[in-house]
C-alpha cells in the first residue's frame, strides 16, 4: 500500500480541497499507519506551537555591515574575520593577497605616467553620454568590474570605445534594427535603480551606456562618475547593469578613480 | 513616517552604494536568520557562525539577487545553504540534500543514532526533539512551522518540488513527535519518505 505524505501534510493543516481529503479520509479508513501519523503529526504541530524565538545576539552581523561600508566607500578588501576559528585565517590570508594585487592593479598602469595624473583629472569632467553604443559582447561580472576599473585615473578608460584593443573582446556591431535609443535605455537604467516614488535621477554623470549582454541577459549597461560635487573631480565610478526586457537590475559595481 | 522600505529596495539603495540599506537589511532579518539557524543546527554557537557566514554571503552575493524572487525566500536560501555547509564541517549530522536525493545511501537518510539514548526513551521537548529529526525533514518542518513559510515559497528556498516539500514535512512532524515520546509503539525499521513528485 502505498501512503499519500504529501497529502497527510496539507490534512493536518487542514488545508485540503474537499476531493482530496475525501481522497485521505477513504485511505485513513484502511490504513492504520497512517491513522497514527496523522495522530502524531498532530502532536507535533502542537509542540512546535509552544517554541519561541531566542533573542539574536546584538553583534550578529557587524562583520558583514562592516564589510559592506567599506566596499561602499570604494575599499576593496576580503570579508572582516568574525573572531571565530576556521575560516578567517583563510580571510587574513585573502586579505593579504588581495592587498598585494590591488597594489599590482592600482601601481601597474600609472608607473611612468606622472603626468597623465593632470590630464586624467581634467578629463574625468567627461562629457555626458548621448549614445548608445552597441556590443555584441556577452559580460560577466569580472568584465563588469574591469570596466569599472578601467576609468581609473579619469574619464580616458582603458574600455573606452574607440581605443582599438582596450575594448571588450570580440565586441561587433549590433544590427541597427535591434538598437535601443538612448532615452530608453537611460529610462530603462533610471527604472531599475532609482526607486518607484520620489525619483530623483540616478547620482553622478552618466557618461557611457552600453547595449550587450550580461550573463547572456540582454542588457543596458550604464557608466556613471561621481564626484563630490562643487567642481572636484569625480572620484567614484559606478556601473549599473540592467536587463533590458524587464529593467530589472542584473549586477552593479564600483570603483574609485 | 512612511511605510517600512521593502527589502527590495534596500537592496537597490545598498546597490546604489548606501551602506546604511544594507544594515537595515541586517537588522531587520538578525533575528528571522539567527532563529532559522539555531533550529536547524540546534547549537548557539554554530546558529551564530553560521548566521554571520549568512550575512556575508548575502553581501557578497547581493549584487546576483536578481529580483525574480522575493528577498525573504532568496535569504532564507543563503541561510540554509549557510548552515548546510556548516553541518558539513562539523560532520555531526547527515548532509543536507535538496536536490539529487536518489542518490543518497539509505543508511544517511534513518532516523540518527541518539547521543543519548536514556534522553530518548523519556519526553523531549519540542526543541530538544527537533535535533533527533533528519536534518532533510528537520529545515522544511522548521520553515514550514516556526518560520510560517508557505510549502510554495519552501519549495522555491530549497530547490524542490512542492511534493517534496509536503513529504518532507509530514515525516518530520511525525519524527519529531516519535522523539518526544508521543509514540508507544516499537519502532519501524528506517524508512526513506516516499517523497512525491508533482
Amino acid at each position: 500500500m502505498s501512503h499519500p505524505d504529501a497529502l497527510l501534510a496539507g490534512y493536518v493543516d487542514g488545508a485540503l480541497a474537499e476531493g482530496e481529503r475525501a481522497v485521505v479520509e477513504h485511505h485513513l479508513d484502511a490504513c492504520e499507519r497512517c491513522r497514527e501519523e496523522v495522530a502524531l503529526a498532530r502532536a507535533a504541530r502542537s509542540a512546535l506551537a509552544s517554541v519561541s524565538e531566542v533573542p539574536a545576539p546584538g553583534d550578529l552581523g557587524e562583520a558583514a555591515i562592516a564589510e559592506a561600508r567599506r566596499r561602499a566607500a570604494g575599499e576593496p578588501g576580503a570579508a572582516a574575520p568574525s573572531g571565530k576559528p576556521g575560516w578567517y585565517r583563510w580571510a587574513g590570508a585573502a586579505a593579504g593577497i588581495a592587498a598585494a594585487l590591488l597594489l599590482l592593479t592600482l601601481v601597474l598602469p600609472h608607473l611612468g605616467t606622472e603626468p597623465a595624473r593632470e590630464a586624467a583629472a581634467v578629463q574625468s569632467a567627461a562629457a555626458p553620454a548621448t549614445t548608445v553604443e552597441a556590443q555584441n559582447v556577452d559580460y560577466d561580472l569580472a568584465d563588469v568590474e574591469a570596466l569599472a576599473t578601467s576609468y581609473r585615473g579619469g574619464a580616458d578608460a582603458t574600455f573606452a570605445a574607440n581605443q582599438p584593443g582596450t575594448q571588450a573582446p570580440e565586441a561587433t556591431g549590433v544590427t541597427s534594427a535591434r538598437r535601443i535609443p538612448y532615452a530608453d535605455a537611460v529610462a530603462c537604467l533610471d527604472r531599475a535603480f532609482t526607486p518607484a516614488t520620489g525619483s530623483q535621477g540616478l547620482p553622478g554623470q552618466l557618461v557611457r551606456v552600453i547595449q550587450a549582454r550580461f550573463r547572456g541577459t540582454p542588457a543596458i549597461l550604464g557608466v556613471y562618475l561621481i564626484g563630490p560635487g562643487a567642481g572636484q573631480p569625480t572620484d567614484i565610478v559606478r556601473v549599473l547593469v540592467a536587463s533590458s526586457r524587464g529593467c530589472t537590475i542584473l549586477t552593479s559595481t564600483q570603483a574609485t578613480t | 513616517m512612511g511605510p517600512p522600505e521593502r527589502d527590495e529596495e534596500l537592496v537597490r539603495r545598498f546597490l546604489l552604494g548606501d551602506a546604511d540599506a544594507f544594515e537595515r537589511l541586517v537588522e531587520r532579518h538578525r533575528q528571522r536568520v539567527y532563529n532559522l539557524c539555531l533550529r536547524i543546527l540546534g547549537d548557539p554557537e554554530d546558529a551564530a557562525d553560521a548566521a554571520q557566514d549568512t550575512f556575508l554571503s548575502v553581501l557578497t552575493k547581493l549584487t546576483q539577487f536578481r529580483g525574480d524572487a522575493a528577498f525573504t525566500t532568496w535569504m532564507h536560501r543563503v541561510t540554509v545553504n549557510a548552515c548546510h555547509d556548516l553541518s558539513r564541517k562539523r560532520r555531526r549530522q547527515p548532509l543536507l540534500r535538496f536536490a539529487g536525493d536518489q542518490d543518497l545511501p539509505e543508511a544517511e537518510l534513518g532516523p540518527p543514532v541518539p547521543d543519548h539514548a536514556e534522553e530518548m526513551a523519556g519526553t523531549l521537548d519540542a526543541v530538544a526533539a527537533l535535533k533527533a529529526v533528519p536534518e532533510e525533514f528537520r529545515v522544511a518542518l522548521v520553515l514550514a512551522e516556526l518560520h510560517d513559510l508557505a510549502y510554495e515559497q519552501i519549495a522555491k528556498v530549497l530547490d524542490v518540488p512542492i511534493g517534496t516539500v509536503k513529504s518532507r514535512v509530514h515525516r518530520g512532524r511525525v519524527a519529531l513527535a516519535r522523539a518526544m515520546g508521543s509514540d508507544t509503539r516499537e519502532p519501524e525499521a528506517p524508512f526513506r519518505a516516499s517523497e512525491e513528485q508533482p
